[in-house]
């Protein structure tokens, strides 16, 4: 500790504190431009000058270390007149169109010159007028209102790490550009935006939307993936115009294209507003009425089991749990599942058995400070940004060790320490690989296995069939490669382990998750303050919708049969005694006619699920299909009923993160035309169906989930934003745990595999809706290895054909370096498109006929 | 009495730079004595009784910066400053060009004082017989085992590697050196914490001009005492002197220190071109307050004397101005310089440096306005000692002094709109 004296303040603060850091502690607050606290001081506009005691020139506080007995003046004659000629020089080249500037009204300069009473006038010369870039995507960079913080620039490169901008030129002629001049071509997160004091670096499409203080401003979640990233709905005359978030949030004002810019799809024209039935127009009593009836007929006709849902990781805790209940007790089957069943499901299931964990094991911003990190078969920039953003400050400020698993090259890959390319469809092999390597070495974590786990040598002995030399021969990867990464992620304090939808959807992902499992407990990553084991997912509440029962064989709170007679008792009503269909076999059921109705809320199985051509086929042989959405889905164009619901900005309740914060929506606007909040649907059906039923609204289901789940607790309020009073209980660590025998077989694939996934600029279908992550990425395409395309002769943007047994694509190629021969890459977002269409089953990945289009 | 020379002692021929004729005159010597019979300490020990003051400008002593580096550290760095930007400023060139080996021998007798494995060279861009010479001696250095592994035969190892500049004034800067070294734009950083702390790549590391450097040999020969006995006392030694503008002989001339600045400018350099008056000087190169000409009367050539007249001693690049000179239209082209050079990343220097040259642009087009000298004074006050690196401060002073001292001048100019001394000057 270091002691110093601010203003005849005594302070004591750890050393290595910064003078402003310092003052912070007894309330002095010294007026600083450059200083970011996420990033590292800058030091370049110099306005936290600061007189310290026997020092002949002024010090910057926001980047000066305390000393032991200094005597530090933060206000005096002679400093203000410092700041204010600091300010007055600024204003040299600052054009002064205030009324005009977006930032007007929310700029540090214009604050600043108010406070220090500086004028422009003083120094009038020359102003040098500098091209605004116009021609960059929805941001907009105006170099005239510059003030050289360097804010943006740090942002980007320190959190981001996109490193599309800099600060070229010098001298006068210095401004912020990309490093060629040429368009920004970046992740358009917008984070310099909001880093920006001044109104250079604006939002194209906020631009003239209207004065930053005539919006109402709602405290929120965002809804696309599922870090949820705390935000503020900015909205005007029933309109979301933008969203913001804070440096003191979860995730420090961080957002990624999607929390930021993914909005423009709640104000899409295409929004549905006005139910329909078979088409037409209609009132909502007649489609609620029209489609009860159907339902009932059907259950009357064929028995409750005739009938299935599909629920969907876009609705909330609340409305997943009604929906659920609707099935189960106003219908009576327990045929409901979702999208989660492809791998988010199944991979908890697993995990669930083996060492008690469902969805992560810690919060998220653990990971930043793990001493080693491996990100296994996930790629975060596009499943879950926010989570990049915490590897890589891990990686960068807190010198954490990252391995990176995975068939393709990822943005992380830059910053790995250790990098596994290995073959797809091996990648239950790597890990057991990674795992023999571990105990080879000798570097696994005996202190915990010895205290939570039973047979360490039953692994051993499971493993002694495989040598590090078949592994790589098999994978891909070098044998070396595999000894280091198993060296730089064991034997820490701290080990994180990511993993996404290449496990989780891998063609072997059960062994896949399973050999996770055991290099969790074999690193001890489990239990600690730091690290953990983290599933992701790309869509925000995966974790909560399963958290609610929604699937075929499990209630609320992962009860199970036995426990139905506490539902049963609380809910006046027997439920139905076999586990019901899961999505595959809903699937079936429709093909073999034993399902006749399917009611869809928040999803759109045509586009966004595999093999949706099998599914738009059984689909053909529904009697009666309800859709629920907010779009005119596939899904939706083919159904009887449609309901018009309503999108995050527009409802209340709760999303629970894959790391188990329950964090409550704020409801910012309301939903357009007819549409209606999803819950106050399903409580209108639920009526309809069940007449003695009477639901409130989220409050009330939300104290139903914390009596019954056993999973959510604490005190909350649904209405108030982003409170995370829900408060859901975590992971806890039993002793008794054991390892689990993998059978590392690796697939073996074709000639050419296609991978289908997400990438950075859209979240699932709905950015599909928005225009501004369309103006950024406005189509599909597949991506092809050089190598590949040479040989087939097709150049960048040339129609390429691809066909799998399921179904068949052409889009424009893309050549890219980050794929290894023989692997092709689609993204899965565009309905256009349609690459999910060829996958066959819950795998993202599947061989193909690769041809000129 | 013969003046003793540290550089000035070999007669220059067509091989006078080579290693054989280095050799010849005792070259390398310094680094045997020091390698066979010296400890690292030993060496640092001697720079500090010689009272050797850096020669880049700062006059840092040098004995101290060393002392400052904690010789322990894993790596440690040297980084000799070619850079030599500075207007008015040529001495490094004439050491490059005729005598490269003895930077090498000074450097290499640097780094086994600080541990050094690899030192770096920065050489400014536009140097090219410098640069070549430079390369040659290196080339001939490792061919003799003087540079690279076990230094004849010592445990002592050290690779010097030479890198060019990219035409930057500011990266001769020593911390802005670094950033470009380490292959990034070069901007100046912030200190705390000095180089000697967290240079190059994040290790302590030594940054020193090449004059500096290139004395240590002579000091490791003859003593540190015996370089202590040399000149003024409280800045020892000889140094490199250039004189240039309106000089009947402008060139370099070795002098020890506290020498009269007058003396050489009117015998060594052959007094004032055209026989005109001495009208002012910049003494220690172009950011320098500049002197008029009678106040130069009792200066001597040592830091003390000449800040005791009001500037500095500087890097010993001597200006030369002659009576009938225009002092504004002098000062644009200094303005002109720092505002093009200014690395545009903190407040004072980018915008300050800008508008200075923009308003003494202004008045030197005839449209100056009443107020304008008062605002110049405001905003030098307002840079210097508030930037990140001393280009603002070295931006300011000429912009302070020129007004200050020539008053008169700028008004005229302002009030007529134009220059009291019309016309190229004749000389
Ligand atoms: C803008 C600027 C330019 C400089 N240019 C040079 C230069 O070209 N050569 C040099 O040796 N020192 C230059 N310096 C001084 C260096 O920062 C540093 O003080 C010097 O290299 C230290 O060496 P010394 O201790 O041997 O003098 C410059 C300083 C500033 C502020
Ligand atoms: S939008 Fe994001 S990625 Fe693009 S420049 Fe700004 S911070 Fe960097
Ligand atoms: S664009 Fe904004 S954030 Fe970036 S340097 Fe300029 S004022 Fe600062
Ligand atoms: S999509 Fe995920 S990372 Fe992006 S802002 Fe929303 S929660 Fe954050
Ligand atoms: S003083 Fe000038 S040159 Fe030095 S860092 Fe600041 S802007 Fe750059
Ligand atoms: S806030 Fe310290 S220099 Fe800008």
């Amino acid at each position: 500790m270091v002691k110093l004296t601010i203003d005849g303040k005594n302070v004591t603060v750890a050393a290595g504190a910064t003078i402003l850091e310092a003052a912070a502690t007894v309330g002095i607050k010294i007026p600083t431009l450059c200083w970011l606290q996420k990033v590292s001081p800058t030091g370049a506009c110099r306005v936290c000058a600061v007189e310290v005691e026997g020092v002949d020139r002024p010090m910057t506080a926001c980047n000066t270390p305390v000393k032991e007995g200094i005597n530090v003046t933060t206000q005096s004659e002679k400093l203000t007149e410092i700041r204010r000629k600091l300010l007055e020089l600024l204003l040299v080249n600052h054009p002064l169109d205030c009324p005009v500037c977006d930032a007007g009204g929310e700029c540090d300069l214009q604050d600043s010159c108010f406070g220090l009473g500086a004028s422009r006038q003083e120094y009038s010369a020359l102003l040098e007028k500098r091209p605004i870039r116009y021609d960059w995507k929805l941001l907009e960079s105006d170099p005239n209102r510059c003030i050289l913080c360097e804010k943006c620039v740090k942002v980007d490169h320190e959190i981001v790490g996109a490193d599309a901008i800099e600060v070229v030129n010098r001298g006068e002629a210095t401004i912020i550009d990309t490093h060629d001049g040429a368009p920004l071509n970046c992740e358009f997160c917008g984070n310099c935006i909001a880093a920006c004091p001044t109104g250079t670096l604006i939002s194209k499409p906020f631009k003239f939307r209207g004065r930053p203080w005539t919006f109402n401003i709602t405290k929120s979640v965002c809804a696309f993936c599922s870090a949820g990233c705390q935000i503020e709905y900015h909205a005007r005359d029933g309109r979301v115009e933008r969203v913001t978030s804070e440096d003191d949030t979860y995730n420090s004002g961080n957002l990624c294209i999607n929390g930021r810019f993914g909005y423009s799809a709640f104000n899409a024209p295409e929004r549905l507003i006005i139910p329909t039935v078979n088409g037409a127009e209609t009132d909502w009593e007649s489609a609620v009425s029209t489609a009860a009836n159907r339902l009932k007929g059907i259950v009357t006709a064929h028995g409750p089991d005739a009938a299935a849902a599909i629920a969907s990781p876009r609705l909330t805790n609340e409305e997943n749990f009604l929906f659920q209940k609707l099935m189960r007790v106003a219908i009576g089957t327990n045929n409901i599942d979702s999208e989660a069943r492809f791998g988010y499901a199944p991979a908890q299931a697993l995990l669930a058995k083996n060492i008690g964990l469902y969805g992560a094991s810690n919060p998220i911003d653990r990971i930043d400070t793990a001493a080693a990190i491996l990100v296994f078969g996930c790629d975060l920039n596009a499943e879950s940004t926010a989570v990049e953003y915490r590897v890589i400050k891990a990686a960068t400020k807190n010198d954490a060790k990252l391995v990176v698993a995975n068939m393709r090259d990822v943005k992380l890959t830059k910053y790995n320490h250790g990098r596994l390319k290995y073959r797809p469809g091996s990648e239950a092999l790597l890990v057991n690989g990674l795992i023999r390597a571990i105990l080879d070495a000798g570097v696994e974590d005996r202190e915990f296995i010895a205290k939570y786990v039973s047979n360490l040598d039953a692994l051993k002995e499971s493993l002694a069939g495989i040598s590090l030399s078949q592994v790589a021969e098999a994978t891909g990867v070098p044998e070396k490669d595999i000894i280091e990464s198993a060296r730089l992620i064991a034997g820490k304090s701290s080990l994180a382990i990511i993993f996404g939808a290449d496990a989780m959807r891998s063609t072997v992902s059960a062994d896949c998750i399973a050999a996770l499992g055991n290099l969790a407990l074999v690193t001890g990553c489990l239990g600690k303050e730091a690290g953990g084991l983290f599933p992701i997912d790309e869509k925000n509440n995966a974790q909560g919708m399963l958290d609610m029962g929604v699937a075929p064989d499990s209630l609320p709170g992962y009860h199970a049969g036995n426990a139905a007679a506490v539902f049963e008792t609380a809910w006046g009503a027997k439920l139905p005694a076999a586990p019901g269909k899961d999505l595959w076999q809903i699937v079936e059921g429709i093909e073999q006619g034993s399902i006749k109705a399917l009611y869809i809320a928040g999803s759109d199985p045509l586009a966004a699920f595999p093999n949706n051509r099998r599914i738009r086929k059984a689909f053909d042989k529904l009697e009666f299909l309800l859709v629920q959405d907010s779009f005119p889905t596939e899904s939706a164009k083919m159904a009887n009923v449609v309901f018009p619901a309503s999108l995050a900005p527009e409802k209340s309740g709760t999303f629970t993160t894959l790391d188990h914060r329950v964090q409550c929506l704020g409801k910012a606007v309301n939903a357009p035309g007819l549409a209606r909040e999803d819950w106050d649907i399903f409580a209108e059906l639920y009526g309809k169906l069940a007449p003695a039923s009477v639901i409130t609204g989220p409050e009330q289901i939300l104290t139903e989930i914390k009596a019954l789940s056993n999973l959510y607790g604490g005190e909350c309020s649904v209405v108030k934003g982003r409170c995370q009073g829900a408060g859901k209980r975590g992971f806890a660590l039993k002793e008794g745990l054991s390892f689990v025998p993998v059978s590392a077989k690796s697939a073996d694939g074709g000639d050419y595999q296609l991978l289908v996934g997400p990438i950075l600029y859209h979240n699932g279908t709905i950015s599909g809706w928005s225009a501004n992550n369309l103006t950024v990425a406005p189509e599909g395409y597949i991506a092809i290895a050089a190598d590949d395309a040479g040989r087939l002769g097709i150049a960048e943007g040339a129609a390429i054909r691809v066909t799998s047994s399921a179904g068949s694509m052409t889009g424009p190629a893309r050549i890219s370096k980050a794929l290894q021969k023989g692997l092709l890459f689609a993204p899965h977002h565009f309905r256009g498109l349609n690459s999910n269409a060829l996958l066959e089953g819950s795998a993202n990945l599947v061989t193909v006929k690769v041809e000129k289009g | 009495m013969t003046e003793p020379r540290v550089f000035f002692n070999f007669g220059i021929t067509d091989d006078s730079h080579t290693l054989s004729a280095y050799r010849g005159r005792g070259g390398y010597q310094a680094l045997e004595k020091a390698l066979r019979t010296m400890q690292p300490l030993d060496v640092e020990k001697e720079v500090t009784t010689s009272g050797l003051r850096g020669r880049g400008g700062a006059g840092f002593p040098t004995g101290s910066k060393w002392s400052f580096v904690d010789k322990k550290s894993p790596v440690v760095y040297l980084c000799c400053n070619a850079d030599e930007g500075e207007p008015g400023t040529f001495k490094d060139r004439w050491i490059f060009e005729h005598n490269s080996h003895q930077l090498v021998e000074g450097v290499l007798l640097a780094a086994y004082a600080l541990n050094v494995r690899h030192a770096f060279i920065y050489i400014r861009g536009e140097f090219d017989l410098s640069y070549r010479r430079l390369l040659l001696a290196l080339e001939e250095a490792r061919e003799a085992g003087l540079v690279g592994e076990r230094i004849l035969g010592t445990e002592f190892s050290c690779d010097i590697i030479v890198h060019q500049g990219g035409g930057a004034y500011v990266c001769g800067e020593e911390s802005s050196l670094l950033t470009s070294l380490e292959g990034f734009k070069g901007y100046p950083k912030n200190k705390p914490p000095f180089p000697a702390v967290k240079g190059l790549y994040q290790a302590p590391t030594v940054i020193n001009n090449v004059e500096t450097l290139a004395t240590i040999p002579w000091i490791i020969t003859h003593g540190g005492g015996a370089y202590a006995g040399i000149g003024a006392q409280n800045n020892t030694g000889t140094k490199l002197f250039g004189i240039s503008g309106h000089v009947n002989k402008p060139g370099i001339h070795e002098r020890p220190t506290g020498y009269p600045l007058k003396k050489i400018i009117f015998e060594d350099c052959g007094g004032i071109l055209g026989g005109k008056a001495l009208k002012a000087v910049i003494p220690g190169g172009s950011s320098t307050p500049v002197l008029k000409g009678f106040e130069i009367e009792n200066v001597t050539l040592d830091a003390e004397s000449v800040i005791k007249a009001g500037s500095m001693l500087g890097s010993g690049g001597i200006i030369v101005i002659a009576e009938g000179t225009c002092m504004v239209r002098l000062l644009q082209v200094l303005t002109r310089f720092y505002a093009h050079e200014s690395c545009g990343q903190c407040t004072p220097c980018r915008e300050g440096t800008a508008w200075m040259d923009k308003v003494i642009g202004r008045i030197v087009a005839g449209q100056g306005v009443k107020g304008d000298l008062e605002r110049l004074e405001a905003v030098t006050s307002g840079i210097m000692g508030n930037t990140v690196c001393a280009l603002g401060d070295a931006a300011s002073m000429p912009v302070a002094s020129f007004i200050k001292k020539f008053r008169d001048e700028f008004e005229y100019y302002i009030e007529h709109g134009r220059s009291m001394f019309d016309g190229r000057l004749e000389i």
